[in-house]
């Protein structure tokens, strides 16, 4: 019986090549489209699941409390908290702190020297509570000494050569640092997977800190900290957090302003990817929000594309009719004919995830490029393979079978062996599904345009200050302060003479580069003023020329010259730091003092700057202080003006030449400003090409599905066709009658699904403290599009079936 | 073998009620041949279909092999259906993506037949209906005496108590006509029971007995020949 419906499977699934070809293609993209996204979001979530004990490892993140509530957050908080916290609670079983190298890092062995990034020092237990593989050297000793230095696998194949060369083990070696200190090497690990919320390129031991930055083991203010903390088997997380109000309480809060607290939250290891988006975290983190958008999206394409079966397979009911009737009379169960329409279903689906599978690894690279990672691919582990094969397998055969197989075999042989079964587009339930993939196509349309509109907007919006015809370098690392002082002096004017450079300016940081470069400033107030008025602003550090070489226009006051720079400097403050200062008026603040570090460092403002965005759109301006005291800028930027975009090169060998025969001992590295700004947009283009990829799938698979039902309900109609020829019909009037069904749950499927993309717009723009408005035109546009192409899909069959010879119509008959 | 009483069939559609059988008593002896005929919408299909347990009655009682039937719900029906029936239409309604073979064997697969056995039985009609060298062709290929005639093979498969024929010499030349009525003949002297709807005089003319049906009853039932 079994081999009698799969044969009989087989034969019709020829013998309807057509609608078997649109089937199978409809299917296998969206298995495809699917599945892609499904490795997508698995890899999303993946994050921090390879440390065994990652159930019990939490993060610890500082909030602060004005008397209005929550103010800041940041992802970072004091070093002792850590140890006073193993100290005080025995559930807490093991504490990990870890800190970033803020400064330039050169690394030098023998002849080889690279500026490194992602160097952090953490503590010795690291690898008690993460499960970084370490290659060599011993974890448990390897963060122990001072000095002692773990480097990645691809950072130490930099210095050593590659690894098969390695003559003897690398453990023991000495590796200098800024030409200051020499670290011993205690151990490589490898690569950091790329699904860990903290990368690294090399471990520095906690006990070096001190001598490099000062000692931090009673500094309960510098929040300059990764603290996290491993609970015993079974803690309670909620009592924890009500522990920890108390410890903050009695740490900070009960010696500090009475206005001003801090409290400390904690966050799973593995949710930090996806739900935490803190001011100072290690890496600009995922969007758990988007990441269900996607899944979201995953499943609603695989129910697009059964949609499809579904459709095709009632709507040619009639057909199978007849031989329902047959096997009913002839002894056939309704159960039996469930079994043979699901195997139908079961063979199609099977051919099509065949195919998806194909192109799954045909495409790879393609997706690959799509989401900018590699992710794990389902074909990485024969487990997850089977796993995900079979689950679709036998869902899509289900769900695409079920419904056909309930309808035609619910057939009344009396019925079907005389007459036919009509099917129609009117059936409700089929209604339904066309009108739910059009739906779903036109919102991620819609989702589409939304997005790209707000990068466009974001393109183009006055930042404060002009992006282009900037590069910058990174500053050198190992000369004592007044030496770089005095070589970068050489370098700018080295530089000037060259025409086409403007201006050359030095900072310890640059708009839309790395936020860890900022500080934030806490119990900042004007000199006199009480102390409950202190807040907290950004703040960065720049020379003379900053203001100039950035183009940031200043509203009251003058620009930083070589009179301000001396002695502690002075500050300047944006439009924001001005109204929180308490000035209404700029002009009034110029000459006052702020209490900026301590009561001993009173700096007068020399100048108030307009707000510019330091920080990507999706950020409000912050009140930002910047300081003209500068003796270890991180970056040198140099404003160029040229005629054709061809001198840039002649002026960056130009800029390279002047740097190495000044700052002799450092490697030379730059990028683009213009580049580096719009980078921060990266992950937001992404997610535009990603949705919008996918919507062209979805409406390619709506419209195969369109196309088949369009033809077929043709072919019912084709003596409908001919008799309204015959009776004088011209071929507009029949194309109309047979667009018009279609053509009205289209625009139904427009009206449900402007709201709702309205409602995921919305949600999306929540991100950005600067919105594009959703414009009426968007919807339009998208109505004009998906209307189109329904007009296309559906005419192109209409308007052949109207020219057809209407004898040919009747004779069919 | 059958008997009803007070048979009733009314079909509801939206707004108009039709009365397709209206009372028929009618009784089918063990190795009778009855020919049903009427004009067009007498309710003689009707009758065939409530009959053949395609389609139930609205009331009345329908006893086959003296068990009540009429009631039974679909399930069952399809179980009395599959062991004691076998139909012929005037369609054929062979399944087009099976084969000659596969067509004829298809009742034996829904009545768990091991598969050596199918394959004699099934070669044995073949060579009686002279359709064993068109075993592998599809309905499509074949003219429509041949269909029919595999359509006869198929209904008669599971040695069927009783054969149902709904016009079977319908879409058939006379010739073709000819050979399917002396096929079915044939059958019912070998003992098969056979009730056949017929608008031909000449097709009838094979049967035992003549059933004329009007408006849903039966008006006259004249014996052609005693049967034997």
């Amino acid at each position: 019986m079994l081999l009698n419906h799969i044969k009989i499977a087989f034969r019709t699934l020829i013998r309807k090549k057509f609608y078997s070809l649109l089937n199978i293609a409809g299917l296998a993209l969206g298995i495809v489209a699917a599945v892609f996204i499904w490795q997508y979001v698995a890899f999303e979530r993946s994050y921090d699941n390879f440390h065994e004990d990652r159930d019990r490892i939490y993060r610890l993140h500082a909030k602060f409390f004005t008397p209005a509530g929550q103010d800041d957050a940041d992802a970072m908080n004091a070093a002792p908290v850590g140890p006073a916290l193993k100290a005080e609670y025995p559930e807490v079983e093991e504490y990990v702190r870890i800190t970033p190298e803020y400064g330039r890092t050169v690394f030098r062995y023998g002849e080889k020297q690279f500026e490194e990034q992602k160097i952090y020092y953490t503590d010795s237990n690291f690898f008690d509570l993460f499960d970084y593989k370490i290659l060599y050297g011993d974890p448990t000793n390897a963060l122990v000494e001072p000095f002692s230095i773990i480097l990645t696998r691809s950072m130490a194949q930099r210095y050593l050569g590659h690894e098969t060369d390695w003559v003897e083990s690398p453990i023991g070696k000495t590796i200098n640092v800024n030409n200051q200190v020499d670290m011993k090497i205690t151990g490589i690990v490898e690569d950091v997977p790329e699904n860990s919320h903290f990368k690294f390129n090399a471990l520095v031991s906690f006990v070096t800190f001190p001598s490099t930055n000062g000692d931090p083991t009673n500094q309960w203010e510098w929040n300059d900290f990764y603290t996290y903390v491993q609970l015993q088997e079974g803690a309670d997380m909620e009592e924890f957090q009500q522990n920890l109000d108390d410890f903050a309480d009695r740490h900070l809060n009960s010696q500090g302003s009475e206005e001003y607290k801090v409290y400390y939250g904690i966050q799973p290891l593995q949710s930090i990817h996806l739900n935490s988006n803190l001011p100072y975290e290690m890496e600009s983190n995922g969007d758990g929000k988007t990441v269900s958008f996607l899944l979201l999206m995953a499943i609603l394409i695989l129910i697009i594309a059964w949609a499809n079966y579904i459709n095709l397979s009632t709507a040619r009911a009639e057909e199978r009719a007849q031989e329902v009737g047959v096997r009913k009379v002839i002894g056939a169960n309704r159960m039996s004919l469930i079994n043979q329409f699901l195997i139908e279903s079961a063979l199609v689906n099977f051919i099509a995830l065949a195919l998806a599978l194909f192109l799954i690894v045909l495409c790879q690279p393609l997706m690959d490029n799509l989401v900018g990672k590699q992710v794990e691919t389902i074909f990485d582990s024969p487990g997850v393979l089977f796993l995900t094969t079979l689950l679709v397998l036998i869902l899509g055969t289900l769900i695409s079978g079920m419904y056909p197989a309930f309808v035609l075999s619910g057939f009344k042989p009396a019925k079907t062996l005389k007459s036919s079964a009509k099917g129609g587009i009117t059936d409700w339930f089929r209604l339904g599904l066309v009108t739910f993939q059009y739906v779903t196509s036109i919102v991620l349309i819609i989702s589409t345009m939304i997005i790209f509109r707000q990068l466009d907007y974001m393109k183009n919006m006055d930042l404060g200050f002009s992006i282009e015809e900037k590069i910058i370098v990174n500053a050198p690392s190992v000369y004592n302060d007044s030496v770089q002082s005095q070589l970068f002096d050489a370098f700018r004017n080295t530089l000037l003479q060259d025409p086409r450079v403007i201006s050359v300016s030095a900072s310890s940081a640059v708009p839309g580069k790395y936020y860890l470069d900022l500080d934030s400033r806490g119990g900042i107030r004007m000199a006199g003023a009480d102390e409950n008025t202190a807040a907290s602003f950004t703040s960065y550090r720049i020379d003379e020329d900053f203001f100039g070489t950035y183009g940031i226009s200043i509203i009251a006051g003058k620009d930083f010259s070589r009179e301000t720079s001396a002695d502690d400097g002075a500050l300047a403050i944006n439009r924001a730091a001005l109204k929180l200062l308490g000035f209404t008026n700029p002009d009034d603040a110029i000459g006052k003092r702020v209490r900026f570090q301590s009561d001993e460092r009173l700096l007068p403002i020399a100048n108030v700057f307009e707000n510019y965005h330091h920080k990507s759109l999706r950020h409000a301006y912050e009140p930002t202080i910047l300081w003209n005291h500068l003796p270890d800028p991180l970056y040198y930027t140099i404003k160029y003006n040229i005629s054709s975009t061809d001198q840039v090169k002649s002026i960056i060998e130009n800029t390279e030449k002047t740097w190495t025969s000044i700052f002799t001992d450092n490697p030379f590295q730059y990028f683009f400003f213009d580049e580096q700004y719009n980078a921060q947009y990266e992950a937001d283009k992404r997610l535009g090409k990603i949705i919008g990829t996918f919507a062209l799938f979805a409406v390619f698979i709506a419209c195969l599905g369109l196309f088949g039902l369009t033809s077929y309900m043709i072919s019912i109609r084709t003596k409908e066709i001919g008799i309204r020829k015959v009776l004088g019909a011209s071929i507009n009037a029949i194309v109309m009658v047979l667009t018009k069904d279609f053509l009205s749950i289209v625009l139904g499927s427009i009206v449900i699904a402007i709201p709702l993309s309205l409602y995921f717009g919305r949600q999306w723009l929540e991100n950005f403290a600067y919105k594009s408005n959703l414009s009426w035109w968007i919807f339009v546009l998208a109505a004009i599009i998906a209307l189109s192409i329904a007009v296309i899909t559906i005419s192109i069959q209409s308007i052949r079936a109207a020219m057809t010879n209407p004898v040919d119509s009747l004779r069919s008959e | 073998m059958i008997r009803t009483e007070k048979l009733v069939k009314i079909y509801q559609t939206e707004d108009v009620e039709t009365t397709a059988l209206n009372e028929v008593d009618i009784q089918i002896n063990e190795g009778e041949f009855v020919a049903i005929m009427g004009p067009s919408g007498c309710g003689k299909s009707t009758l065939l279909n409530v009959l053949g347990m395609i389609d139930s009655p609205t009331s009345g009682h329908y006893y086959f092999l003296e068990q009540e039937v009429g009631g039974l719900p679909e399930r069952k029906r399809s179980n009395v259906r599959k062991h004691n029936l076998g139909f012929v239409f005037q369609s054929f309604n062979l399944i087009d993506e099976l084969t000659v073979f596969e067509n004829v064997e298809l009742p034996m697969l829904y009545t768990n037949t091991p598969s050596a056995e199918r394959k004699s039985r099934v070669e044995e009609l073949l060579e009686d209906m002279k359709m064993m060298h068109r075993r592998n062709h599809f309905p499509q290929q074949l003219s429509g005496g041949q269909q029919q005639r595999v359509a006869v093979a198929r209904a008669i498969v599971n040695n069927p108590k009783l054969i149902l024929a709904d016009e079977p010499t319908g879409n058939l030349d006379s010739a073709n006509g000819d050979e399917v009525m002396r096929l079915m003949a044939e059958l019912n002297a070998a003992g098969t029971t056979i009730a056949m709807v017929t608008h031909s005089q000449y097709c009838a003319e094979f049967a035992n007995r003549i059933v004329r049906m009007l408006d849903g009853q039966i008006v006259t039932e004249n014996v052609v020949r005693q049967f034997l």
